[in-house]
């Protein structure tokens, strides 16, 4: 039976959950940088944390405790999940998520500078990012669509996201945020 | 990290992410990454750069990372109706998540039966409010302390790790606050009053001393709180009656400017050196180093703030017996630097002309059971949880008058709404029109950005977008409301009248909301000052899955 201290948990578990959304799935993303895994685990790793709430708490901070189940989330998977694919040995995970945890901070502030930057670019460049991260088309079938060659646009794309990087760096510093 | 170490690294990465890397090359990477924290942070920003382009280039209304009931704001998936729309979802769904969703579904499913018979309570208690009261239930009630440091005032503000404690309640001492967005003001005992502003991190160490590591302060000190101590990784200023500001970079290096009066400043490493005195227009930076004296710096009058900025401060509201807002009593708004209480009576009313959905079909919000006219929750109504929600949008801001109407021509009518005042509203310094929307916990909680634009672009106007609330949802100011029924249309309405007449499906939403408020400053959308406007017009500014969703608007009078 589903009671008011459930309900009342339930949205206490949502305003942690949603605050530190971005930077537990940042954090995945960094030990297993291909798409579909980070969000895989993301998925499953939200869930735990819910079940796992009882567990947490509240006197203390909500990220580092949902980072430590991500990261067990993380090494699950990559135990259990198929060898077909490249994944970071254990030792570099284990660097990664400690040394990741300190940086996750600057997750929403590089979020907001990069939303500047995207405004700054050129019409054809928006035009490759949106269809390589919002329409997830293989670059192959954009560069087929739009008859240029493959190389060309992996080339341009590295191009766009180094200006972005470049952008995003600028604009922290400019606010403050940098180091 | 050497530059061809950098660049290497890029490449690496781009094979990565693209897909493309080769054994060797991520072997490659591997040892680079596993040689210092440097690269690390590096490959860190280079993934955040591709995570937050996923994150912000993705329009998919389904496609959503927080996999529970009622995830979305257009809660097409609310509790009792939950179904997961696979096929329009690009994103993994493995068996063991979906039962995991479904168990959660039950979850929430219980708990709308749970609440219920407290709905329909409350609904039937409708006819008028049982019990008053106001935002001051957001203050805490104990009493306060010869020598507790208030929150006076803040804007924006979000602390690090903890919540902001309520506007009006005492902080505590030897504990660092490290205030990450907005600003907020500090009152100590003696008069003393500090501005912060964010990035900022602070520790009240006496009853008259703060520490600031780090972030910009503006110290104002009247009569009677001289003695006033800020001290910063390298100094000690001490007010002598004054006004001035501190900024403290990362690295500990203190500019101190004095406005007018004057302050003591002691560069705490070096022991020998005598304490040196500032007066007004005089401004000096001192590094901390044991070799080097402080140097003279240019004054800046604009690094002292005396304000924080026009905003919504807060709102009172009469609240039902479970303690949730039902109708606004007053909205208190700071208008070119002055606080004042403005009656919800004394606002002007609007009266919608024009509406267009976008995608979403979920167009209307009203009290649980509710069969009266759809539109008096925007148009009518004081509450906070009624109106007309996710009209159309665009990414691009207007720049021609909307289309308010078809035409011979069969063009389409703009996505968006628009209103009109019931008397026009004159623009002043600060906020003009005041626009409140319901939000849950798992909707952006600055607020669903939205544009807004004049009902005709003559000479000089132009559309402005506010992307951020005065009050968001994680501000005390922002309160509870009541259950709602959410109405969902056969497909998202297209026209004032199909809001009004097409049948609808009404589902009662389980998750509580909070009522979000923010400034429209007329000002912004190019009007000059005192001039009369009519009208305006609403979009979303699609910026991600998440419509605006107005609940109440209304304009300043003229004499506020």
């Amino acid at each position: 039976m589903h009671d008011v201290k459930s309900d009342e948990e339930y949205e206490i578990f949502l305003r942690y959950f949603s605050q530190d959304r971005d930077r537990i799935l940042a954090y995945i993303h960094s030990l297993l940088p291909h798409r579909a895994d980070a969000e895989d685990v993301f998925q499953r790793c939200s869930v735990l944390l819910w079940r796992k709430f009882e567990d947490f708490d509240t006197q203390r901070d909500f990220l580092p405790w949902a980072c430590g189940v991500a990261y067990y989330e993380v090494r699950n998977f990559l135990r259990v999940s198929a060898r077909d694919r490249l994944q970071f040995d254990g030792e570099l995970i284990e660097q990664l998520a400690e040394q990741r945890l300190q940086s996750l901070q600057k997750v929403d502030h590089r979020l907001n500078a990069l939303n500047g930057c995207l405004q700054s670019l050129k019409v054809a460049d928006r035009e490759l990012v949106d269809a390589v991260y919002n329409e997830a088309l293989p670059l192959s079938e954009f560069a087929e669509s739009t008859g240029r060659a493959l190389q060309t646009l992996y080339n341009r794309l590295s191009i766009v996201r180094r200006q972005l990087l470049n952008c995003v760096q600028r604009k922290l510093a400019t606010e403050g945020e940098l180091g | 990290m050497s530059n061809p170490q950098l660049n290497r690294l890029h490449q690496l990465v781009e094979q990565l992410v693209n897909g493309t890397i080769s054994a060797d090359q991520h072997d490659e990477l591997q040892q680079l990454l596993k040689e210092s924290p440097e690269t690390q942070s590096a490959y860190f920003e280079m993934m955040d750069l591709h995570m937050g382009l996923q994150k912000l280039t993705t329009t998919d209304p389904v496609d959503e990372h927080l996999p529970f009931p009622n995830r979305q704001f257009s809660p097409q998936d609310s509790a009792s109706t939950q179904t997961v729309n696979s096929s329009n979802c690009k994103r993994n769904s493995s068996p063991a998540f979906l039962s995991a969703m479904i168990a959660l579904a039950v979850v929430a499913l219980v708990g709308v039966s749970f609440f219920l018979p407290e709905a329909e309570h409350e609904f039937q208690q409708a006819e008028g409010p049982v019990s008053v009261s106001s935002t001051e239930h957001h203050v805490a009630q104990e009493s306060l302390k010869q020598d507790d440091i208030l929150l006076t005032q803040a804007a924006g503000a979000e602390l690090f790790g903890e919540f902001l404690p309520s506007v009006g309640s005492a902080l505590e001492y030897e504990h660092d606050y490290a205030l990450v967005a907005g600003l907020i003001e500090l009152h100590f005992p003696d008069g003393a009053e500090v501005i912060l502003e964010a990035p900022s991190l602070i520790k009240i160490t006496g009853r008259d001393r703060l520490l600031v590591s780090a972030g910009q302060c503006s110290v104002h000190a009247p009569p009677g709180a001289e003695g006033f101590q800020i001290e910063t990784p390298q100094t000690e200023i001490t007010d002598l009656g004054t006004r001035f500001s501190v900024s403290v970079s990362d690295f500990g290096e203190t500019d101190v400017q004095v406005v007018e009066g004057l302050a003591e400043v002691l560069a705490k490493r070096n022991v020998s050196a005598e304490p040196i005195r500032l007066t007004e227009r005089q401004a000096r930076r001192f590094n901390g180093s044991l070799n080097s004296k402080s140097m003279s710096i240019e004054f800046d009058a604009n690094d002292y703030r005396k304000k924080l900025p026009d905003r919504i401060v807060s709102y009172d509201v009469h609240t039902t017996e479970a303690g949730y807002a039902w109708d606004l009593k007053n909205v208190r708004v700071q208008r070119n630097g002055i606080v004042q209480t403005v009656d919800v009576n004394d606002l002007i009313g609007i009266k919608l002309i024009h509406f267009r959905g976008g995608t979403n079909n979920l167009n209307v919000v009203v009290p649980v059971g509710f069969e009266g006219d759809r539109l008096s929750g925007i148009e009518s109504d004081k509450l906070l949880h009624t109106g007309i929600i996710n009209p159309g949008g665009s990414v691009e801001p207007l720049s021609l008058d909307p289309i308010l109407e078809t035409d011979d021509t069969g063009q389409e009518t703009t996505p968006g709404m628009a209103f009109e005042f019931d008397k026009a509203v004159v623009n002043r310094p600060g906020p003009d029109v005041v626009f409140f929307e319901l939000q849950n916990v798992t909707n952006p909680l600055e607020g669903d950005a939205f544009h807004v634009s004049p009902l005709q672009f003559d000479n000089g106007l132009r559309t402005h977008t506010i992307r951020r609330y005065d009050i968001t949802m994680t501000s005390r100011e922002a309160q509870l409301l009541p259950d709602i029924d959410l109405l969902f249309f056969s497909e998202s309405a297209k026209s004032l009248e199909s809001l009004q007449t097409t049948p609808v499906d009404r589902r009662l939403q389980s998750l509580r909301f909070r009522g979000l408020a923010v400034g429209i400053d007329l000002s912004d959308l190019g009007y000059e000052q005192g001039a009369a406007v009519k009208g305006l017009f609403i979009q979303d500014a699609m910026d991600d899955k998440h419509y605006v969703d107005p609940v109440f608007v209304a304009g300043l009078p003229d004499n506020s």
